[in-house]
């Protein structure tokens, strides 16, 4: 029952993945706790939304690196005879960088996860389980959050249950039938800012939309030839011509968006009565485009006086538009009337007015087209403006966009606020539940470094492991039976099927049209959906067909590149087809799995967004309806990014706690659909 | 101003997404007081001050040690020797350039006792390591101001955590798991006739598998009441186990006769099957609601009354005269006042919470009236499922106009509510504020804490039962006891130097005769068994025995995060706050709540 006699923290050697919202709380009580020899890595810089809770961080360190600003203001505190006992060492780096590998998590004690997606976190238990190095995890979303202790040879490992996996949208929705708020806001965000900000080549699939639909069962002339020239076409579309104004080529684009391409749309016949479904309408643009406030605030620059640097036009064209436009911000309704009226607020957001979606649309789009064309010209090279949930114009761009095309579909209209939530994935923190969440991981940190010291097979090992605990906190008094939930339970048992820790027990199916998929795609599509880093693709009858790496030469390179762009079926060693099995291994984390490929033609893109069937042999399905699904599934827009960009969270919540009324059921296998 | 207003949403963007732009706004609008700064005390208020209340001030009249500086984060090892309030607050403060931070350089059993008019003007008292006794006198001072405490203590590896107020409404409990209020046992019949309008056997195939699982329901219910020997009436539903089974069966059996052989049910219908249990909830009123609607009235009318609007305590208490505390410094950064003193926005949530108890006396005659049959307002919502765009629309339309219908005749009914004296002169609660009520009135709730004196009095007499049985809240019985009885050993000057010099084994002895006193005090007078302190863990006396008055970092930790969770429930008057004495155990990593603080 008693606490350690001896603090093993003071000796041990502790590597720290993040340094976020859990990670300030947990490198603070840490340092307090004792513990003298940390490696804290996180690759973020800090921003103002970190401030709420990532009490580590101030104003004037937004910016900079959060692992390097979090070392030095937890030394800053120590007295000085502890700072010299105390090294903290900090990288401003990516996990997923080579020097992280086997050999550095060898020389760690316990590895203590602060991490905000799946996608690293699988790759830390990757390396944990490679150096045999124990790993407790952690997450907040909200008030709730949970600890949770992967030991080998004592309980599960990350990745025995699988972990609910980003949404993907099916493009034929988002592109022609959208009937939810989300699907104009990944068309917005994934799409349309894309197409038009990103940088030199990008290519989404707003500009390939209208040829895709005419191509499909067209094989006499070279399809993919024809394609490329039709993306081309459409991708030179969206960008400004010579000498165009970028006004003038905003509301171009607004009339090509809202009005022909919907137009086009809606002459697609069997996509509507037969469907149950409405048409969409178009946007009377004319009304919207020659608004001298809009085309004032689109051509304005705040940036300093007497500086015309290119860097200073930059920093001047990142203001609200709306906010100059005299708009209101509200997080109920967006560009809104300004009125302190509360009635008249309210009107205001029921029956929002109808023409400022439009300006702000203009307004904020001129601007971010003006800041993409300044960036390229003071950095030499294109690369556009990357969606950022913290960048007021990108939000308010992708509001107004995604509104305006709501409008032509029926769908209602979201606040900056919401839309800002959706497409940047936005997890909910707080201070509080980090704090208890930090605390309850060093504590168990403190019992894993006992099991750590305790010798192999000895009886104190095997007393310790019992008392590991997974522990959950859950806000008052949602939880039936002990009330307020800090709740431990025994940790899972490692799952022997697992295609992680189960040594190659488990296996993989994969169904696809094995004469449709390329390679390239078949890589890009495993490494996104196995959390890869450097994957090594290869068959028994054809040996490596691809790789990824930065010691490959040249040679290798072009191999790879020409079989990436053939299709399964075409492949060597007669190809990828009906039970082939693919042996896929990354060796930066020591990670190696089978997948056996079906092949499998015609598959319903609305059932089936990725075009493709993965089916984990053994596996456990994810609990559909826990809490943290939520989460999870709001975690993508168009499955583009891996997984949530936020600071902490993705809480897997045991089904024990859900409160269901009687006849516990299991809820619907597949995600309810709407056609 | 609008400036700060901009950044502020930044930077507390994500929390914003907890308890919206109303609880954000009543938080920075709140001025909380801190007694005690040692390690919780310290954590509790940074977690606050984070979070952007409006000023804090720091009562404590400790110089900073030598052990201060190893385990509180807001103590720098250059304050050794001075002011531990000055030295937290300075370094509290500095967490959040938007809020007011003060301190107070004094006792606070001082400042309890003799100036009670001080903790008149702030929203909150947070507590933290204080004396049974003073923490009594302290509760009874809050109370006559209105003002909600929060008490906590850590002794090594154990901690409590208390609220204590007269009383405090919920509206937005924010359930995380709440069923959607669908009706299907007892739909209205606008819904019915929605429903029967559905012809499946005239639709083509892409249609019938678009039909909403809610219709299914509706129609595969209104058949089995039919199909019953003799014909069941309308409101009945299945209710014994085979009855039920028998209903799952003929509804996979009609979704099956759509499909060939061999192939998979529908969406729609395999939706149908996992909700069928929802053709047999009936559309109760929840037991914390019901518990709010049937006092309602009572509330209501006494409010309607009195001088001061709601409040079931006592009131009558003289009031204090507030003063300054003698030698007290202040001490306010000079960045502060910007944007904190601005009150929440007049909107249509912080009118329905202002009249709660009118508007929960206007639903509840609603749900005794015609118009509510028995049942609450629908809030309206319609759970995303398996359908065509139209039908979905359609059937969302059925129940939007169901719940604005309620929730209209809920704001006429409010109108014969009488009103509190003080809010004659404002207009009554708003269409849109009737509609936030009942959008959220499945979940209201009202907690009332017993005063401190009295948990003190009877708290181990309730705990007896957990206290014998080998059940989960043993553990917290225990540390229950044990922290009352060191209170009690503490309070006495000669048992306290025991306590504080003491050997080991003496320690431990003087613990277990505080345990035997206090036991013995719980039974008094009562014809149960007697209590004896062979009921307390000899282990559990010698861990809280050598434990000392250590407040070791890591569990100030979770007891400052869960101290200032429930400060925030209270403040932003959303989630369900903690209505007993959570007693957290750091050996076993987890925490349970003893039933030892509602009113009687
Ligand atoms: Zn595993």
């Amino acid at each position: 029952m008693s606490p350690p006699a001896t603090d093993l923290l003071s000796s041990s050697h502790l590597l720290m993945v993040g340094a976020g919202g859990i990670g300030c709380e947990l490198l603070k009580t840490l340092v307090i706790a004792k513990a003298t020899r940390i490696h804290i890595i996180d690759l973020d810089t800090i921003d103002v939304s970190n401030l709420n809770r990532q009490f580590l961080f101030r104003n004037k360190h937004v910016g900079m690196s959060k692992a390097i600003v979090a070392r030095e203001a937890a030394l800053a505190f120590l007295p000085p005879a502890r700072r010299d006992q105390c090294s903290i060492t900090a990288h401003h780096a990516n996990i997923k960088q080579p020097e992280f590998g086997v050999e550095f998590f060898k020389q760690f004690d316990v590895v203590l996860n602060g991490l905000d997606n799946v996608d690293a976190r699988r790759h830390v238990n990757r390396l944990c389980l490679a150096a045999r190095v124990p790993l407790v995890e952690s997450g907040t979303t909200g008030l709730v959050g949970q600890v949770t202790c992967h030991v080998r040879g004592v309980s599960a490992c990350y990745e025995c249950k699988p972990k609910p996996t980003a949404k993907a949208y099916p493009v034929c929705t988002l592109r022609n039938t959208p009937d939810k708020p989300i699907h104009t806001i990944v068309w917005a965000k994934d799409m349309l800012f894309k197409q038009l900000f990103g940088g030199d080549g990008v290519v989404t699939d707003l500009a390939e939309a209208e040829n895709n639909n005419n191509n499909t069962n067209n094989e006499d002339s070279n399809p993919q030839e024809e394609q490329t020239n039709a993306d081309d076409v459409a991708a030179k579309f969206f960008k400004p011509e010579e000498g165009e104004q970028p006004y003038d080529f905003l509301v171009r684009v607004f009339r090509r968006v809202f009005v022909d391409d919907i137009v086009k749309v809606n002459g697609m016949d069997d996509l509507w009565e037969k469907q149950g479904r409405r048409r969409p309408v178009t946007l009377p643009v004319d009304r919207y485009k020659s608004n001298d406030a809009v085309k004032k605030t689109a051509s304005a620059n705040d940036a300093k006086e007497g500086e015309s640097s290119p860097d200073n036009e930059v920093l001047g064209l990142s203001a609200s538009a709306a906010a100059a436009l005299g708009y209101d911000d509200d997080h109920a309704v967006s560009f809104g009337c300004k009125s302190s009226n509360a009635d008249a607020k309210e009107k205001c957001a029921t029956a929002p007015p109808p023409d400022h979606d439009a300006h702000v649309f203009l307004a904020s789009g001129v601007r971010l087209l003006r800041r993409k064309l300044a960036l390229a010209s003071s950095r030499g090279s294109d690369d556009g403006v990357a969606f950022d949930k913290d960048d007021a114009l990108a939000t308010e761009f992708v509001t107004a966009a995604s509104n305006l095309r709501s409008r032509c579909y029926g769908i209602p209209r979201q606040s900056v606020f919401n839309a800002k939530g959706m497409a940047g994935n936005i997890v909910h923190a707080v201070a509080t539940t980090n704090a208890i969440v930090a605390g309850l991981i060093v504590a168990e940190a403190r019992k894993v470094l006992r099991y750590v010291a305790a010798a192999e097979g000895s009886d104190e090992r095997a007393a310790v492991a019992s008392k590991l605990r997974d522990t959950y906190v859950v806000p008052f008094p949602q939880c039936p039976g002990s009330k307020y939930c800090i709740q431990p339970t025994s940790p899972e048992e490692a799952h022997a099927g697992c295609y992680v820790c189960g040594g190659g027990a488990g296996g993989i199916t994969l169904s696809l049209d094995t004469n449709v998929w390329t390679l390239g795609e078949l890589a890009s599509f495993l490494k996104k959906k196995l959390s890869m880093h450097l994957p090594l693709l290869e068959t028994d009858e054809a040996g490596q067909l691809y790789e990824e790496g930065d010691d490959l030469d040249e040679d290798e390179v072009e191999r790879y590149e020409t079989l990436a762009k053939k299709r399964l079926a075409e492949l060597p060693g007669d190809g990828i087809v009906d039970g082939t099995t693919v042996n896929l291994q990354d060796l930066s984390q020591d990670f190696n799995v089978k997948v056996v490929v079906r092949h499998v033609a015609d598959l319903d893109e609305e059932e089936y967004p990725e075009l493709c069937i993965w089916d984990v042999e053994g596996g456990i399905q994810p609990v559909a309806n826990a809490p943290a699904q939520e989460e999870a599934e709001k975690n993508d827009g168009n499955g583009a990014s891996a997984a949530g960009d936020d600071d902490d969270d993705l809480v897997m919540i045991d089904e024990d706690i859900e409160v269901l009324t009687e006849n516990v059921q299991a809820p619907p296998a597949k995600k309810a659909r709407r056609v | 101003m609008a400036d700060a207003g901009g950044s502020h949403k930044r930077k507390y963007d994500r929390q914003i997404r907890i308890w919206g732009d109303h609880g954000q706004a009543r938080l920075q609008s709140a001025n909380v007081c801190m007694l005690g700064c040692g390690p919780v005390g310290s954590e509790t208020l940074k977690n606050l001050v984070l979070g952007g209340i409006a000023s804090f001030t720091v009562v404590d009249a400790e110089l900073v040690t030598a052990r201060d500086t190893g385990n509180n984060f807001l103590i720098e090892a250059s304050m050794l020797g001075t002011s531990r309030a000055k030295g937290v607050s300075a370094l509290a403060q500095e967490l959040n350039e938007s809020v007011v931070g003060r301190f107070v350089e004094e006792e606070p059993a001082h400042v309890v006792q003799n100036n009670p008019g001080f903790f008149r003007d702030f929203d909150l008292v947070i507590a933290t390591q204080l004396a049974d006794a003073v923490a009594a006198v302290l509760d009874d001072v809050c109370r006559t101001h209105g003002v909600p405490l929060i008490l906590s203590t850590c002794v090594g590896f154990a901690g409590t955590v208390r609220l204590s107020l007269a009383e405090h409404t919920v509206l937005e409990a924010k359930p995380d798991n709440s069923v959607a209020d669908l009706r299907i046992a007892r739909p209205w019949p606008e819904l019915m006739a929605h429903a029967a309008a559905y012809d499946l056997s005239a639709m083509d195939d892409v249609e019938r598998r678009h039909v909403p699982w809610v219709v299914l329901l509706l129609k595969h219910l209104h058949d089995w009441r039919l199909a019953q020997q003799p014909p069941a009436p309308e409101t009945h539903v299945p209710t014994t186990g085979p009855e039920k089974r028998a209903f799952r069966d003929t509804l996979r059996a009609w979704g099956s006769s759509y499909v060939e052989v061999g192939h998979d049910l529908p969406d729609n219908f395999r939706e149908a099957l996992s909700n069928a249990y929802l053709a047999w909830t009936q559309p109760e009123v929840p037991s914390a609601a019901a518990n709010v609607l049937s006092q309602a009235s009572a509330v209501a009318m006494r409010a309607a009354a009195s001088p001061v609007a709601g409040g079931a305590d006592d009131l009558d208490v003289a009031p204090c005269v507030g003063f300054v505390p003698s030698g007290a410094t202040t001490y306010a950064h000079a960045l502060a006042d910007v944007a904190t003193t601005s009150a929440p926005p007049a909107s249509a949530a912080a009118t329905a919470e202002e009249n709660f108890w009118q508007l929960a006396c206007a639903v509840s005659r609603f749900v005794d009236q015609a118009s509510g049959g028995g049942f609450l307002p629908l809030d309206g919502s319609l759970p995303d499922m398996t359908a065509t765009t139209e039908m979905f629309l359609s059937l969302q339309n059925i129940y939007h106009a169901k719940a604005e219908a309620d929730a209209t005749a809920v704001a006429s009914i409010a109108l014969e509510v009488p009103r509190p004296r003080d809010r004659n002169h404002t207009a009554p609660p708003s269409a849109a504020a009737c509609r936030h009520f009942c959008k959220h009135c499945r979940h209201i709730n009202v907690l009332r804490w017993c005063r401190v004196s009295d948990e003190l009095r009877n708290g181990i007499s309730t705990v007896r039962a957990a206290l014998a049985n080998d059940g989960p809240s043993r553990d917290a019985a225990n540390l229950y006891v044990l922290l009352r009885a060191r209170d009690t050993a503490l309070a006495d000057t000669q048992t306290a130097r025991v306590m504080r010099e003491g050997t080991a084994t003496a320690q431990e002895d003087e613990l277990r005769r505080a345990c035997g006193t206090v036991l013995r005090r719980a039974c008094a007078g009562a014809h149960s068994e007697p209590l004896t302190e062979e009921l307390i863990s000899a282990e559990w006396i010698s861990e809280i025995a050598r434990w000392g008055d250590t407040e070791p970092h890591t569990v100030a930790t979770v007891i400052g995060g869960i101290v200032s969770q429930e400060a925030i429930k209270l403040v932003t008057r959303q989630f369900v706050p903690l209505d007993g004495v959570l007693v957290y155990n750091a050996v076993r990593g987890d925490a349970a709540v003893l039933d030892v603080a509602k009113t009687a």
